[in-house]
């Protein structure tokens, strides 16, 4: 019961910090002024580009130019709300709506974003434990430094290496440049969509999770699927490399902590056996507060995921954040930044709750 | 009247020259004691040589802030302990468009160190005043500026910054860095805050506002001092996360206009352009510079947390 009063709490709060997002994407997509939606149609031969302009006047009925920008604001708000969050020009060649180019670009960087964490936890907990158990030995250096360079190594840097070593030591792999496979949806310019089915005919299946791996698995596409697989090793290396180094420090610090704890010398003496003791005692209680970082940690994915899909031109979310920019195109810009905010948001969301949920000491 | 003179708190701007001497004895302990750990003083040296070159580079360098290109000798050049480098390649090496690499990265350690420690120091500046406020008043700007922290939070970093600069309708050099500029006393706010809310129950704060102390005063005088620590830490981490954000928006073209700035992001795009197949040692050169600057200021960073917070230590 608490507990639900916990989560309805965490939501209200989540209400304003949402509507302080709104006001700065607003903002943010509003500052170029009125001029930006007047420019879009606006040609010489309909005179003069300002407010004034009667040709003009369709267009400063339709997106209320003439309001102030409060209330401008509540009318964004409300188009908001009615999933009409404008079109983005840099997403396809013709003007897609923001809602519709989202979930061509979100499923990527999500793919991109589970793999590498799921891969960076496989090996982050297990190699954390060894360290710890290890302290000051040679294991432990080694885990020190790697995490060390991992979190200080730039992203994008790093994603060029990759692709020299990968390019120069296993040229025959074909892990880098674009899905070989695969053929590009003209409309959307994305390489997700298309699979090649019997026979080696390009036939257009549905995609249930619009994930290319997932979906070329569930029609038993085996080339592509591998092919799918085989581009997404270096952007996903890329970003658990920067991501271990977190998780192996804190799976490192949260257990040298609790292995100085009373009842984990009670559990030595009592002569329960060591596995017992590392798995049950010490490393249950040292990923406990790993949960409340995993937010941190997607906050640091989400600032890499920018950078390592300009590397690797994956096309998702942070690919057309920065194609929006360079384009001069708002409703990308817009789009982008509301979705990483809520992305992020509700990542937080569930991990306070997790958190709350397993640790029952947390007071509510 | 002359037990009431000495009792009256002094004005919080004197020079009190006991309070002085009795800091610099223990900022000499700190120091002594992070030499005591080998990584955090390698880290503080390889710093120091950084700063070094920046300000060698600020007064002794003609035309720091451009590189020189060599039109007439354009294709990048190994350096000469590469696998088929000649002399003429030099330490460094060359990139694209004939810049020398060694000329061109010393410059821009200078471009990257001094503009991030601008960032750095004025967001903690900035946060710090407004975390102290918050956290001793409380109260309705507290809350709004906690709300305020939260949103600038739920949004990623770069994606931030990328949609300012759109707002901007600009990608230069100079409206980066002020957006950096406007966008990075959150973190230092909220650390400020956090350590007020716990030093202001403190024996020595009521003891001063028994005395008659101003709020002003008991903030800057009594509470500020004591939040500081966890704020140093945090100023020498954030130096390389701030380097690397200025060379990861040079990557993704926020230099516009500026192909010839010293930066090591444009100096890896440049490398990237040349084709780094070919060349690898022009993306992989200002890359290393940018590593070992990094590594070292976490190094420092981590050290000075252990000796500043003894209970962190591990």
């Amino acid at each position: 019961m608490r507990l639900i009063l916990y989560v309805v709490r965490r939501l209200l709060i989540l209400v304003p910090t949402l509507l302080g997002v709104t006001i700065i994407t607003f903002v943010l997509s509003h500052a170029p002024g009125p001029n930006l939606a007047i420019a879009v149609y606006c040609t010489p031969k309909l005179g003069p580009c300002t407010i004034d302009n009667p040709f003009l006047k369709p267009i400063v009925d339709q997106f209320h130019l003439r309001d102030p920008l409060p209330v401008q604001y509540f009318y964004y708000l409300a188009g908001l709300l009615q999933g009409d969050w404008g079109y983005s020009t840099s997403a396809a060649g013709a003007g897609m709506p923001v809602t519709q180019a989202i979930t061509v670009f979100f499923p990527q960087t999500v793919e991109l974003a589970i793999a590498s964490t799921a891969l960076a936890t496989l090996i982050g907990i297990p190699t954390g434990t060894i360290s710890a158990l290890r302290k000051d030995k040679l294991p432990d250096h080694f885990t020190r430094i790697f995490a060390l360079v991992g979190y200080s190594i730039p992203f994008f840097w790093l994603g060029l290496l990759l692709q020299i070593v990968a390019i120069s030591l296993f040229p025959e792999w074909e892990i880098t440049g674009g899905y070989s496979l695969t053929l590009m949806d003209p409309h959307t310019e994305t390489w997700a969509f298309i699979f090649v089915g019997p026979q080696a005919t390009p036939v257009l299946y549905s995609q249930p999770t619009r994930f290319l791996v997932v979906d070329a698995a569930i029609h038993g596409s085996w080339p592509v699927f591998i092919d799918a697989l085989k581009h997404l090793v270096l952007p996903t290396v890329t970003l658990t490399i920067g991501v271990l180094g977190v998780i192996l420090r804190m799976v490192r610090s949260g257990m040298v902590d609790s292995m100085n704890q009373d009842y984990v010398k009670t559990a030595w003496s009592k002569g329960l056996p060591d596995w017992v003791v590392t798995r049950v005692h010490i490393r249950r209680n040292a990923l406990l507060p790993a949960v409340t970082v995993i937010g941190l940690l997607f906050a640091g994915l989400l600032g890499g995921v920018v950078l390592v899909e300009d590397v690797f031109a994956w096309k998702g979310i942070g690919y057309w954040a920065t194609q929006a920019v360079l384009r001069f195109d708002a409703g990308g810009v817009m789009g982008t930044t509301l979705i990483f905010a809520i992305f992020l948001v509700l990542i937080n969301l569930v991990a306070d709750i997790l958190y709350a949920y397993l640790d029952p000491r947390i007071s509510l | 009247m002359g037990t009431a003179t000495v009792n009256r708190p002094q004005r919080f701007w004197r020079f009190d020259s006991e309070a002085w001497r009795r800091r610099l004895r223990e900022y000499r302990l700190l120091f002594r004691l992070l030499m005591k750990s080998p990584p955090a003083a390698v880290g503080l040296i390889i710093v120091l040589g950084y700063l070094a070159i920046m300000v060698y580079d600020q007064f002794f360098v003609p035309q720091n802030d451009v590189m020189i290109p060599n039109f007439s000798d354009t294709l990048p050049r190994a350096p000469f302990w590469w696998a088929g480098g000649t002399a003429a390649g030099g330490l460094f090496g060359t990139t694209n468009n004939g810049i020398d690499l060694g000329d061109a990265m010393l410059k821009a350690i200078r471009i990257d160190l001094l503009y991030s420690s601008f960032v750095v120091l004025f967001g903690a500046l900035v946060g710090c005043f407004i975390g102290v406020v918050a956290g001793y008043r409380g109260g309705l700007f507290d809350e709004v500026l906690m709300r305020a922290t939260d949103v600038t939070y739920s949004i990623p970093f770069l994606v931030f910054v990328i949609a300012a600069a759109f707002a901007f309708g600009k990608r230069d050099f100079l409206t980066v860095n002020v957006i950096l500029l406007a966008l990075w006393w959150p973190t230092y706010a909220r650390l400020v805050r956090a350590q007020t809310l716990s030093v202001r129950e403190l024996k020595f704060v009521e003891a001063a506002r028994a005395a008659g102390a101003s709020d002003a005063r008991i903030m800057l005088k009594h509470v500020l001092p004591n939040t500081l620590a966890p704020v140093f830490v945090q100023i020498s981490l954030d130096l390389g996360v701030v380097t690397q954000i200025f060379a990861a928006l040079n990557f993704i073209g926020f230099n516009a206009g500026n192909l010839f700035i010293p930066e090591l992001g444009n100096l890896i795009v440049i490398g990237d352009q040349a084709g780094f197949t070919s060349y690898p040692w022009t993306v992989v050169m200002p890359g290393v510079v940018l590593l070992i600057f990094t590594v070292a200021v976490n190094l420092f960073g981590d050290g000075l947390r252990d000796v500043l917070d003894p209970r962190a230590r591990r």
